[in-house]
């Protein structure tokens, strides 16, 4: 009797112990369900019609999107910029982020916190007013940009950066690099501060120039933050849309269209509701795919 | 024994509480809400002024306006009516993604019966209420959208600043091509124009452009699908685009170019001509009323003398009310007095808009000098504004198409039937 009561007791107690734990995960589980599982799911079902975006009812054409996606020219064009776009922000943006917290993170540089407020200032303005400043500063009338190359005998060069195919998808790029650099610039100088300063001590004490302690120390002992940074770099150009839209809204002609562009494009202007969601599912994919490679290959 | 003292009190709280209870809830039933949903948010104060004096009308009846940026104006419409919810009236302008769509969709209603009730044909000309009526893919056949103002576009022009450089307007194509040498040699620009932000301007004047080299027909055939883009006077209009790129009529830059930045050049006198929409008006009258106290604009230039000379224009504003406003009788009272006198007014002389009601006299109600000039011209003929018509597709293809032949990247051949073959699989989408 007494065992069965204990057993039965102690089951009670584990149910109960769960249940209460389940209990404090369940607000956070259900804003998580509410606002990003729903969303995903009926995105999937979208995508599997031919919905307008307004039309009453659903009607399903099965994999239609899905074969359309890959018979429609724009999307090629949308991956090539978008590859494009992904090498300018992978390396630009977190090599100018390292560089700006190698500097600041040296010993006796006077007005340092002033120096992270400015280098981090990019980071907390939103995207809209970065493509306003950066139009201003590409435009080939008033641009500092063209008047800095006039100024120095380079007027070959001063060519309206965001109105020639060859030169606005780069022109866009390198404005996200610089805002996007602002928080890599953070996540780079907290990576640094981590590291003992006495494994750099003992470094020069064994004779290692800078460079050699940089190369063979802190490179390697970044390799974390490194690795966040690249990932979300990547997840970021995949599914870039704002500054693009505030700059080029796509052109000149379709020379700085996204995905992500082209999913509103498609969605708000077309009314392909159905075949944005289809895009959009594409996009989720690819994303998903690309930084777990890339997290798997980091990880060897 | 009950407290003598309290015996006041209590008839007073009583009292309030009955007529708390009377007065409430009538009130609360002879207050209608009405909320507006517009893409103009430069408009802030010309709605303030519209909803105080629609409410001196309607002492009953109170307009919530809610402005949004044009770009994002189509997609919060779209996701509220989606979900049934949203704004008693919206902006519909006639066409394939406005009108035309929400009508399909049964998101607004048929107004024929308020039309004819109101009497709000007699205020518009024919063209106007032709294109307000649509017949849905469910046969339903209607007048859909109240609107407000037309919007026209023009080459507009300061006199002085043209006789100090001693240059003449052009008239024709030709002679616009000797301005524009003219002009750059003086050290102006010749034609401000802002193709950048997507590239509409340069689809507004294409418009006029295809009105002077396909005529009316032939843009009517095509808006339908019964042309092509590559038909030879279709690709002159872009061609014509071509040669004032290599004349160097427009600034540098042109394909970035915003429409503001535009403006901005020819209203601090860097520019001889502009182009740009009667919408602009009341900037140039901000920015420098002297300047639009003497303005002045044409059509643009004559390419086919046999062709008469048409601004393109559309409806530029009109409104529609939602198939779910539970307010439709106040609804259908703020339609009533946009497109009344009053309403008129407010849009004629504080938005300095070109109003729809073009039966009102625009001169005796302080219309200004070139205000009665634009009504003058569009009272003599309209040109289809390929803004709207067409299936968005083909739209977004042209704005692109015209970027690529202004920077040259394209000839005006090969973008016109990049266009073609964007057309081309709508209408076979469509089953046309």
């Amino acid at each position: 009797m007494t065992g069965r009561r204990g057993r039965a007791l102690h089951t009670w107690r584990v149910l109960y112990g769960t249940a209460e734990s389940y209990s404090f995960l369940l607000p956070g589980f259900l804003l998580y369900g509410v606002f990003l599982l729903y969303p995903v799911v009926e995105t999937f079902i979208i995508s599997g019609t031919d919905w307008d975006g307004n039309s009453p009812g659903l009607h399903f054409i099965g994999l239609g999107n899905y074969v359309g996606i890959l018979r429609d020219p724009f999307v090629l064009r949308c991956l090539i910029n978008v590859l494009v776009w992904l090498a300018v922000n992978v390396t630009v943006a977190p090599l100018i982020g390292l560089a700006a917290a190698a500097i600041v993170n040296q010993k006796g540089i006077i007005g340092a916190y002033a120096f992270r407020t400015c280098l981090f200032m990019p980071a907390t303005v939103s995207a809209v007013v970065i493509g306003f400043t950066w139009q201003w500063i590409y435009n080939p009338i008033y641009g500092i940009l063209d008047a800095a190359l006039k100024l120095v005998g380079l007027s070959n060069y001063a060519v309206d950066w965001l109105g020639s195919p060859g030169t606005a998808l780069v022109a866009v790029a390198v404005a996200n690099s610089w805002q996007n650099s602002a928080l890599f610039f953070i996540f780079y100088l907290a990576g640094l501060q981590q590291i003992a300063p006495e494994l750099h001590e003992a470094a020069t004490v064994e004779g290692a120039t800078g460079w050699q302690a940089f190369r063979h120390i802190t490179l390697p002992l970044l390799r974390p933050t490194t690795t966040t940074v690249v990932a979300l770099a990547i997840i970021w150009s995949l599914r870039q849309f704002d500054l693009v839209w505030t700059m080029t809204q796509g052109g000149p002609g379709n020379a700085t269209e996204t995905l992500g562009t082209y999913i509103y494009r498609s969605a708000f202007l077309f009314d392909r509701m159905g075949y944005s969601s289809a895009l959009s599912v594409v996009l989720l994919m690819l994303t998903a795919l690309v930084t777990v490679g890339f997290m798997a290959w980091r990880e060897r | 024994m009950p407290d003598k003292s309290l015996k006041p009190l209590t008839v007073a709280f009583v009292t309030a509480v009955f007529v708390l209870l009377a007065v409430g809830p009538a009130r609360s039933q002879a207050q209608t809400t009405i909320r507006v949903w517009t893409p103009w948010p430069s408009y802030t104060d010309i709605f303030a002024k519209l909803t105080a004096a629609f409410h001196k009308l309607h002492p009953d009846i109170t307009a919530e306006v809610t402005s949004m940026p044009e770009s994002e104006y189509r997609a919060a419409v779209k996701s509220a009516l989606a979900a049934n919810a949203g704004p008693d009236i919206i902006t519909a302008v006639p066409g394939r993604t406005g009108m035309n769509f929400f009508a399909d969709a049964g998101a607004i209603i048929d107004l024929t019966p308020y039309y004819q009730q109101h009497h709000w044909a007699d205020n518009y000309p024919q063209w106007i209420t032709q294109n307000l009526t649509y017949t849905t893919k469910s046969g339903h056949k209607g007048m859909w959208v109240v609107p407000t103002h037309v919007a026209s576009t023009f080459l507009f022009y300061d006199p002085t600043l043209l006789e100090s450089h001693h240059l003449d307007v052009p008239k024709t194509l030709d002679q616009f091509l000797s301005y524009c040498k003219a002009a750059n040699a003086a050290g102006l620009i010749p034609l401000a124009f802002g193709d950048g932000g997507g590239g509409w301007m340069g689809v507004e004047y294409i418009s006029y452009l295809l009105n002077q080299t396909a005529g009316d027909a032939g843009v009517t055939a095509l808006v339908n699908g019964k042309s092509s883009w590559t038909a030879p006077e279709v690709v002159k209009s872009a061609e014509v685009f071509a040669q004032l790129r290599d004349a160097k009529c427009f600034q540098p830059g042109v394909v970035s170019t915003t429409a503001p930045t535009a403006l901005a050049l020819w209203i601090g006198g860097k520019a001889g001509m502009l182009y740009a929409g009667d919408w602009s008006f009341a900037d140039v009258q901000r920015q420098n009323p002297a300047l639009y106290a003497r303005m002045k604009l044409i059509i643009g230039q004559q390419i086919n003398p046999d062709v008469p000379m048409k601004p393109a224009s559309a409806l530029g504003d009109s409104l529609a009310i939602t198939s779910f406003s539970k307010a439709r009788d106040a609804a259908v009272a703020w339609l009533d007095f946009m497109t009344s006198e009053p309403g008129q007014l407010i849009w004629l002389n504080d938005a300095k808009r070109i109003v729809a009601r073009t039966a009102m006299n625009t001169e005796a109600n302080g219309a200004s000098a070139v205000q009665e000039e634009d009504v003058a011209l569009m009272k003599a003929g309209t040109a289809v504004d390929l803004d709207y018509p067409l299936w968005p597709q083909t739209y977004s293809a042209l704005e692109k198409a015209l970027q690529d032949v202004l920077n040259g990247s394209q000839t005006p051949a090969a973008a016109m039937a990049d266009v073609q073959a964007v057309d081309k699989q709508m209408w076979q989408q469509a089953g046309q």
